[in-house]
């Protein structure tokens, strides 16, 4: 609306300012006002949701009354970006959770060249889109999707199988943007059958054989 | 928050659009755009 020339104001709560940020980034109205009150304002007496209301009132009607600016274009990155990180993988892993790379598990240095062992034969093809992904329309090459792969360990003959995943996450029938952007704890689960999951390596005899 | 606004002005009218879901596309832009001199939007929990 505010694209539109309508002066608009977006409500919420302060658990919602990053997603309201990255949202409007996205469409390319960094700019777009946001009034925040503090979290929740569900399962609260009406009146105090009403007291909360009244300490932005001032603030919203500023908001629609004022020049708003411009809209710009949105941008959004499509090519894979080189850093240097540490070689000790003790400070790798130290540096990738810092980095927001890792939640934790064990992740392994991507380089070129594990990248380029993961790709294998698809390497000539690693600017391929295979999917854009939500909330923030990431591009998702063969490339950046190889990276992450190898993030997590991943070797060649698991890249069939994760990106058939990427390609379903993106899926407009599962609704990422939804599972992206919520406030509820939920994550996608993916199970694999098939003979794509032999090639990958059958974990359960792995496991078994132990 | 409506309510609050229209009480400091004269000639208010507020109109609600609510969506079936939060993480549904609203399909009422073109109405809402058609109908409104100032929109607020909101989502929390």
């Amino acid at each position: 609306m505010e694209a539109r020339g309508i002066p608009a104001v977006v409500l919420g709560t302060d658990a919602f300012l990053s997603l309201a940020r990255a949202a409007a980034g996205k469409h390319g109205m960094p700019h777009l006002s946001v009034a925040l009150v503090p979290h929740p304002i569900g399962g609260i007496d009406p009146a105090v949701v009403r007291g909360k209301a009244e300490t932005i009132a001032g603030e919203v009607l500023d908001a629609l009354t004022r020049d708003p600016a411009a809209p710009r274009s949105a941008g959004t990155a499509t090519a894979t970006a080189v850093a240097d990180a540490p070689d000790d993988l003790d400070a790798f892993q130290a540096w990738a959770v810092a980095e927001r790379w890792s939640d934790g598990l064990p992740v392994l240095p991507p380089t070129a060249e594990c990248v380029a062992r993961v790709l294998g034969p698809r390497a000539a093809r690693r600017g391929d889109r295979v999917a854009v992904l939500a909330p923030l329309d990431g591009q998702a090459t063969l490339e950046a999707i190889a990276v992450n792969a190898a993030l997590a360990g991943a070797g060649p003959e698991h890249l069939p199988v994760v990106v058939a995943a990427v390609r379903a996450l993106a899926e407009p029938r599962f609704n990422l943007n939804a599972i992206q952007t919520t406030t509820h704890p939920c994550t996608p689960l993916l199970i694999v059958n098939g003979p794509d999951r032999r090639a990958a390596g059958d974990h359960r005899r792995a496991q078994r054989a132990r | 928050m409506a309510e609050l606004l229209a009480s400091r002005a004269s000639g208010v009218t507020i109109r609600r659009w609510t969506k079936p879901g939060a993480s549904h596309p609203a399909a009422m832009l073109d109405e809402i755009a058609a109908s409104v001199d100032v929109l607020l939007t909101g989502s929390a929990d």
